[in-house]
């Protein structure tokens, strides 16, 4: 498989780009959004966001996963989201960046700590998913060209 | 961690009170981590491990949550609760580093930055840079699909 052929220093620094997008619809500000498989089964697009303290994934999307994440192995916890405190729970799952064949290298999968909202009764979820420095990018080198809105990503 | 002679339960009253502090943004972080360093915890029961750690979250204290849920659960090996933290709050690893790359996501990609502004309030399913469909909720819009859902490059995301 060709490298996407991000080098720094005498060593290879990335395994694989993906491209992102700018802008998040609704949103006033750059971003830098980037597809992102949760568990084996949801891939949907997720903000770099390395001022997170976790990864966040929308409750309509963790029903789709095969996840127990109420009863097991979970913490509850408040996140202090946009000023608004949002009960949910911090659950450990695969969080994958693939790469496409046009730009060449290969994804990487990292076992990561998401949180997941618990919302009221007909409460609607309208926060982007994120990835978090805590609990993903922490563990992984990043990088990335906005002249060619390339996000870089490679294993440790 | 320090042990400074002074019992047990007046550092966890001295914790809470910082915690209340940090809460209320009367106080910086750093006194939160004073009051948690002050603690002999080697000293301490399971369950001043889990207040700990619950505060030290509620503040998005990352590090000294994890640190506490290690420390916790090399002391109670058999404690459930610091257990799940300990395994929830560890820091994340690589499982696997040579996935094949996915045909057609940048062009999907391409597709939301040009056109999700067009499908505000839907759920969208995009492949190899074309629209699958949409719904108003993303299980609506997997039944739509069928088993196209399932294949490995399909994105489907919700346009807020």
């Amino acid at each position: 498989m060709a490298s996407p052929g991000l080098r720094l220093g005498s060593g290879e620094f990335a395994q694989g780009a993906i491209r992102y997008i700018d802008t998040y619809p609704g949103d006033f500000y750059s971003r830098i959004v980037v597809p992102a498989r949760f568990g084996d089964a949801v891939l949907t697009w997720a903000i770099v966001d390395t001022g997170a303290p976790w990864c966040i994934l929308s409750p309509e999307e963790s029903r789709a996963l095969d996840t127990v994440y109420r009863t097991r192995h979970a913490e509850i916890i408040g996140l202090t989201i946009r000023g608004a405190v949002c009960k949910g729970w911090l659950y450990r799952m695969p969080i994958a960046i693939e790469t496409d064949p046009e730009l060449g290298g290969e994804g990487i999968t990292e076992e990561a700590t998401v949180f997941i909202p618990e919302l009221e009764p007909n409460q609607e979820w309208l926060i982007p998913n994120f990835l978090g420095l805590g609990g993903f990018l922490e563990r992984i080198r990043f990088a990335v060209d906005p002249e060619s809105s390339l996000f870089y990503f490679g294993a440790l | 961690m320090q042990t400074t002679g002074i019992a047990l339960s007046e550092h966890l009253v001295s914790l809470r009170a910082a915690y209340e502090q940090v809460a209320s943004n009367a106080a910086s972080f750093a006194a939160f981590d004073s009051a948690v360093k002050a603690i002999d915890w080697n000293a301490a029961p399971p369950s001043a491990f889990e207040e700990a750690i619950n505060m030290a979250l509620q503040l998005d204290g990352i590090i000294i949550a994890r640190e506490l849920a290690n420390r916790g659960h090399e002391k109670y090996p058999g404690n459930a609760r610091l257990a799940s933290a300990a395994h929830v709050l560890a820091p994340p690893r690589v499982i696997e580093r040579n996935k094949p790359p996915k045909k057609g996501l940048s062009a999907s990609m391409a597709w939301l930055g040009k056109h999700a502004n067009e499908y505000r309030r839907c759920w969208v399913a995009v492949q190899n840079g074309d629209l699958l469909g949409t719904a108003a909720t993303r299980s609506g819009l997997v039944e739509k699909l069928g088993e196209l859902a399932s294949e490995s490059n399909v994105l489907i995301v919700r346009i807020p």
